[in-house]
């Protein structure tokens, strides 16, 4: 059954979203001493369009659209107020490939096991292990892993590429990965 | 921000955040870039085959002949029949069984056999990276969990990413210019690019990861654990007969007068457990389908209780839609349109900027353009030999981005290489609408007609890019050898 969509609410939120990011640039780009109140008008539009986007087209979907027609405003903003000018000239010089090292290789290789499989493996084994203290049926526990699983993982991989040695993140890794399978399988 | 970031952090965050975007960017292009075009893959498959009668419901008689044409053509060991119902974006009655597939006639007859092979080939590419399709689907969601890394660790890595969220300079440096575009894109992007990356990640590491939740809650029983999910089938023994999908579908205006049933399965037919879903679109939900379910003779058993079951259930049977922009109408889908894009984008000026910060250009700057403008190029070369020949292949998408960035390599220089393949990709499209309009006339179906007008726009747009960002350039390559000259 197809209901008529309520039109004016929907240009009332798509307004309040817009507006919300047009104060923000606006409070970006003015100079010191800036107006105090543009930036959390801003974000206070950008939160109550929400309610229209809600009320026209239910919660989900609501949300859903007032975060990406925020997006969408903001890049077209920095679209239209972007700088332009002609290139400069490329600095860099041309060269023959120079093929990685062995060393280089073997470094490489195993900073991709350590953020692939170890930090795979520990995440979900710490994040199965962690809900099994929620407590929640199994179907929304099941939930939270999905979601925090690939947070901790890209937040392990993270680690391990930016750390300047691999102790650490290694050693949490096998910590959190034990924890949780000894939750898991004991 | 600023404050809060010490200044080893950010340069150690930034050095993470480039080790992950080299090591993923290329396959995180081709996996966000066919994604992008999977958002339209109802209106790809009505492109494809644009004389396909599409229309109303079938009435439910002829549904059920339908039906009954497609069991006596089954091959053995099937074990599920789908029927597509025809809904707004895809008014086509569609069955399907095993490998496979017909449109149904408005008598109940079975039309055209169905031929998706370059849409299939678009979201093989997205869901699997045309490898084995469960090893591919684990590779694909790994990319899903490494894309939180990169957001955690880009966020960690430029503390004036709030400071310059509006700044955007398309002039001097190449590098500036590439590092503002990846970074506007990235900051603003950012929500939906960590929903795509939660909601990607799941398809392929649920499995893994319900092994061991099955492990901790059920004893390691995973049946038991698809049941708390998707509820347990009906335990039935009937006589056996084929299923009433009709009398089934027929009931559906009383059982739930507000929903559009939009497909049927048929678990087990013809066997003596057999039993009949109905899947309806609940309005204004993210949830893929609340079920109805039916025995063989097509009586009303129960519903599955996924839009008002667990919130655990709900949401799992949310991710597909939210993953796809299959909510919220046309709009949604442009949307994430422009979001696909843009994370495109991403993928490829994070890549750029890396190339830029070096001292040297060499082989890896040409590779990278040959992947990055034969990727369209490769796609759409194998929409057109589908179109001509009826096949596109998995090789000759593969192929042919090779031979873009040998050819690039072949070239030497960046910029003839970037306008060759762009203009190439215009006059293959152009040759793609010219072929359908051939064939199919100009007047075929809405879906089709705005595919046709869409890949025109593409074409002239591509066109205009690569005269304009090829003289740009031109004058700058012309100044520094110039200045290089008088030195």
């Amino acid at each position: 059954m197809i209901t008529p969509l309520p039109v004016s609410l929907l240009m009332l939120a798509a307004l309040g979203s817009a507006g919300g990011v047009v104060c923000l640039w606006w409070s970006w780009r003015a100079r010191e001493p800036k107006p105090r109140l543009l930036k959390p008008l801003g974000w206070a539009l950008l939160m109550l369009a929400c309610l229209p986007w809600s009320r026209a087209l239910g919660v989900e979907f609501g949300l859903a659209y007032a975060l990406m027609v925020m997006t969408l405003a903001a890049w077209l903003l920095v679209i239209a107020t972007a700088a332009t000018g002609p290139a400069a000239a490329p600095e860099q010089v041309a060269q023959r490939l120079h093929w990685p090292t062995w060393r280089s290789l073997v470094r490489h290789t195993g900073l991709f096991l350590l953020v692939v499989p170890v930090a795979g493996v520990a995440s979900a084994l710490a994040c199965v292990g962690a809900v099994r203290l929620l407590p929640w049926q199994p179907a929304n526990s099941l939930t939270v892993v999905i979601v925090l699983q690939p947070l901790i993982w890209g937040a392990l991989a993270y680690w391990f590429t930016a750390a300047p040695r691999i102790r650490r993140p290694l050693a949490a890794s096998v910590l959190a990965g034990t924890a949780g399978a000894a939750l898991i399988f004991l | 921000m600023k404050q809060l970031l010490s200044p080893a952090l950010v340069k150690q965050s930034l050095a993470g955040h480039s080790w992950l975007g080299v090591a993923l960017g290329a396959l995180m292009y081709l996996i966000c870039l066919s994604g992008t075009l999977a958002v339209f893959h109802h209106e790809w498959e009505r492109w494809q085959q644009p004389d396909i009668l599409e229309g109303e419901m079938l009435a439910p008689e002829q549904l059920q002949l339908a039906y009954e044409e497609v069991v006596s053509r089954m091959d053995a060991g099937v074990q599920m029949v789908i029927i597509g119902l025809p809904v707004a974006d895809s008014p086509r009655t569609a069955l399907v069984t095993g490998e496979r597939a017909w449109f149904a006639n408005r008598d109940g007859s079975l039309g055209a056999e169905i031929h998706h092979a370059w849409a299939e080939l678009v979201t093989d590419l997205h869901v699997a990276l045309h490898l084995p399709e469960l090893w591919g689907m684990v590779v694909v969601s790994i990319f899903g969990a490494l894309l939180c890394g990169l957001i955690v660790s880009g966020f960690l890595a430029h503390p004036r990413l709030f400071r310059d969220a509006f700044t955007l300079r398309f002039k001097g440096q190449a590098r500036l210019e590439q590092a503002d575009l990846h970074n506007r894109l990235s900051v603003w992007g950012s929500p939906f690019h960590l929903m795509i990356a939660l909601t990607g990640a799941f398809f392929g590491l649920a499995q893994l990861l319900a092994v061991l939740v099955a492990v901790m809650f059920y004893d390691g029983d995973n049946e038991r654990l698809v049941a708390d999910l998707f509820g347990v089938p009906p335990k039935l023994e009937q006589p056996l007969q084929p299923a009433a999908v009709g009398r089934a579908l027929a009931q559906m205006p009383q059982i739930a007068p507000d929903y559009e049933p939009f497909y049927i399965t048929v678990e087990n037919p013809g066997k003596a457990d057999q039993y009949i879903i109905v899947g309806v679109e609940v309005p204004g939900r993210l949830i893929y389908a609340e079920q109805y379910r039916f025995n063989a003779a097509g009586d009303y058993l129960d519903h599955a209780g996924f839009s008002d079951g667990q919130p655990g259930q709900q949401f799992v049977f949310s991710l597909f839609r939210l993953h796809f922009g299959h909510f919220g109408g046309l709009p949604m889908q442009l949307l994430f349109l422009v979001g696909g894009l843009a994370l495109s984008i991403v993928s490829v000026t994070g890549i750029n900027v890396w190339l830029h910060k070096r001292k040297q250009r060499d082989a890896l700057n040409h590779w990278w353009a040959g992947i990055v403008w034969g990727t369209p190029l490769a796609l759409t070369l194998t929409a057109l030999t589908d179109l001509l020949l009826g096949s596109a292949t998995v090789a000759l998408f593969w192929l042919t981005l090779l031979a873009a960035a040998v050819a690039a390599q072949w070239i030497n220089d960046e910029r003839r290489s970037r306008r060759l393949l762009q203009l190439l990709t215009a006059g293959l499209l152009l040759t793609v609408v010219g072929v359908h309009v051939w064939r199919y006339g100009v007047w075929t179906n809405g879906a089709a007609m705005s595919v046709n007008t869409a890949l025109l726009v593409t074409a002239l747009v591509l066109v205009c890019w690569a005269q304009l960002s090829y003289r740009r350039t031109a004058t700058a390559v012309t100044a520094a050898d110039y200045q290089a000259g008088s030195a």
